[in-house]
């Protein structure tokens, strides 16, 4: 990260991403129209249902195919365990130790071992819904154009609901534990963009909507926003066309749709500190968090009601067509489009990550937060820095411990 | 080593078998699989090693194969038992939590196997592909065997 200040103003907060390109969209081309789902689900570790959902549903409307409730909901309940293993992975080993003066999950363990403990359960438990629908916890091998290659039968995900009733406490406590943090006093004013859902708080579809009015349907996508390369990194950057910078992501989807909480998750938000909209980055611990309890409940809802899609997957024929699909990854909206010859060999292939369309955002949050801790010396400031990035995204928090902070202070 | 009673066995082989080499751990944890019957629960991990503290959960003897970079020669192993201070992490991958943090992280919680053996292997070549170089491929059927010595003194009555 370069910052260059003159004397109490920071003039430029850069996030340089060296990372090269993996030039997935390219290698995409000419691959069967089924191959997609299995393709980019290797283009993260700690999402991969996003990427294989999102490019199931773009191939299927290219198709012309619309899968069952059943089958929605299956996808959904996967994904579930998606954001529980995502959100408490991010909450307990990434981003609560910056909180309690800790350099690490592991020094967090030394001191207070039942709260690791209580994270790791929350995970196994997001893991374990992850296992028995995908077939395994990381890079799912069970999801396929269509649906599934085999279904779990009702007495499978039976098996499931004590440890989800033993995670559902934990999510709670979790929510009031994050709740009790000292957060700085920091807000932003970005455009918040999320999926919405008319009956339930918006994970696996939607419509694209923000508080600015926006309200697309995924064909709309690229008409209102643009990627772009910038000098200073190798990561595109995303703007909404005529409007800037936006934000998605954990804080936009609460915002967005706090009325599609469960009333329990609701209530919990309330007692941690929370109003219908929150706006400042730090926070969105506490926003996963409450995201983490309602996908918790949401994934008990679900198995309660379950029958098994018969069959397990629509059959897709291929067909010359364009089609897009997109779902909430735990970081935020993931876009896909496609385009099929007749016999469905992918011509192109577009797809857009949250943690791109977040860039220009925690850049100028960077820079705002950056310019207000000026006092701090170079070691101090980077310490903070870091701590402000792991607000935003799982990959980046990561990436930040190895973040090199490159002051150029004049005037 | 001393025999101990038969009790529960975990064998984890950690690694991705498409960075060749890092695939030491579960090629060898699958010839033990082939090998040790029922009473062993084989586990390969490709994703996240945290998992090993559910995987050996209760268990009395967990033993844990994985490569490593110390400068050795390529499919020279160390066997190391119950501490894995020996080996440090050398960087942190962005995705998993590496094999001696997660010793750290099991003592802090008090969620430790009986005993704990490491057999870290030194590997040639971590790029991208499937199969692994050939000294470290010709180590495998000798480690496997280590392996199944381990288990067969655990499970001696």
């Amino acid at each position: 990260m370069h910052v260059r200040v003159r004397g109490d103003r920071v003039e430029e907060a850069r996030l340089e991403i060296y990372e090269p390109p993996r030039f997935f969209e390219a290698l995409l081309r000419g691959r069967a129209y089924t191959e997609p789902p299995d393709i980019t689900s290797r283009i993260c570790g700690i999402c991969p249902v996003a990427y294989q959902i999102s490019a199931a549903q773009a191939i299927e409307a290219a198709c012309g195919v619309a899968v069952s409730d059943a089958m929605r909901t299956l996808r959904r309940l996967l994904y579930c365990g998606e954001w529980i293993q995502s959100h408490a992975l991010h909450v307990y080993l990434l981003h609560a130790p910056d909180f309690l003066g800790v350099d690490s999950a592991l020094e967090l363990a030394r001191t207070a071992p039942e709260v690791v403990q209580r994270g790791l359960t929350l995970k196994k438990a997001g893991n374990d819904l992850m296992a028995l629908i995908g077939g395994r916890a990381v890079h799912p091998v069970n999801t396929r154009v269509g649906g599934f290659y085999r279904a779990p039968g009702r007495a499978d995900l039976l098996a499931l609901v004590e440890p989800l009733q033993g995670a559902l406490d934990a999510a709670e406590e979790t929510v009031r534990w994050v709740g009790g943090f000292d957060f700085p006093d920091f807000t932003h004013e970005h455009e918040y963009v999320a999926l919405r859902d008319p009956d339930r708080y918006a994970i696996e579809g939607g419509r694209l909507v923000s508080d600015h009015g926006l309200d697309i349907g995924p064909e709309g996508f690229e008409e209102r926003l643009e990627e772009l390369h910038v000098e200073h990194s190798n990561a595109l950057q995303a703007v909404l066309r005529g409007r800037g910078t936006f934000m998605t992501g954990p804080l936009a989807r609460y915002s967005l749709n706090f009325d599609r909480l469960s009333e329990r998750a609701r209530a919990a938000a309330r007692a941690a500190g929370l109003r219908e909209t929150c706006r400042n980055p730090f926070q969105s611990i506490v926003v996963r968090s409450v995201e983490m309890l309602y996908a918790v409940e949401e994934a008990l809802r679900i198995i309660d009601a379950y029958e098994p899609p018969d069959p397990p997957a629509a059959e897709v024929r291929p067909r010359a067509g364009r089609g897009c699909g997109w779902s909430e990854a735990p970081r935020g909206v993931l876009y896909h489009r496609y385009t099929l010859d007749e016999d469905g060999t992918v011509l192109e292939a577009v797809i857009t990550p949250p943690t791109s369309q977040n860039q220009r955002a925690v850049e100028d949050d960077l820079r705002r937060f950056v310019e207000g801790h000026l006092e701090l010396d170079d070691a101090a400031l980077t310490h903070q820095c870091e701590q402000a990035i792991r607000n935003y995204d799982p990959c980046i928090s990561c990436a930040t411990h190895f973040l090199t902070l490159d002051v150029e202070r004049s005037g | 080593m001393s025999a101990r009673p038969a009790g529960r066995v975990v064998v984890a082989g950690l690694g991705n078998v498409w960075r060749r080499d890092d695939g030491v751990g579960p090629a060898v944890a699958l010839r033990v699989a082939h090998a040790a019957g029922s009473g062993v629960d084989v586990i390969v991990n490709a994703g996240e090693p945290v998992d090993l503290l559910d995987a050996w959960r209760g268990a009395d003897l967990a033993v844990v194969i994985d490569a490593m970079r110390s400068g050795l020669a390529p499919g020279a192993y160390l066997r190391i038992e119950g501490d894995a201070g020996e080996v440090r992490a050398v960087g942190v991958s962005g995705h998993v939590y590496p094999l001696p943090h997660v010793v750290d992280l099991a003592r802090a919680l008090n969620a430790m196997p009986g005993k704990l053996l490491i057999f870290a292997v030194e590997g040639a070549d971590f790029t991208a592909g499937d199969g692994l170089s050939p000294e470290v491929s010709a180590a495998v059927e000798g480690l496997a065997r280590a392996v199944l010595e381990e288990v067969s003194a655990a499970c001696a009555p």
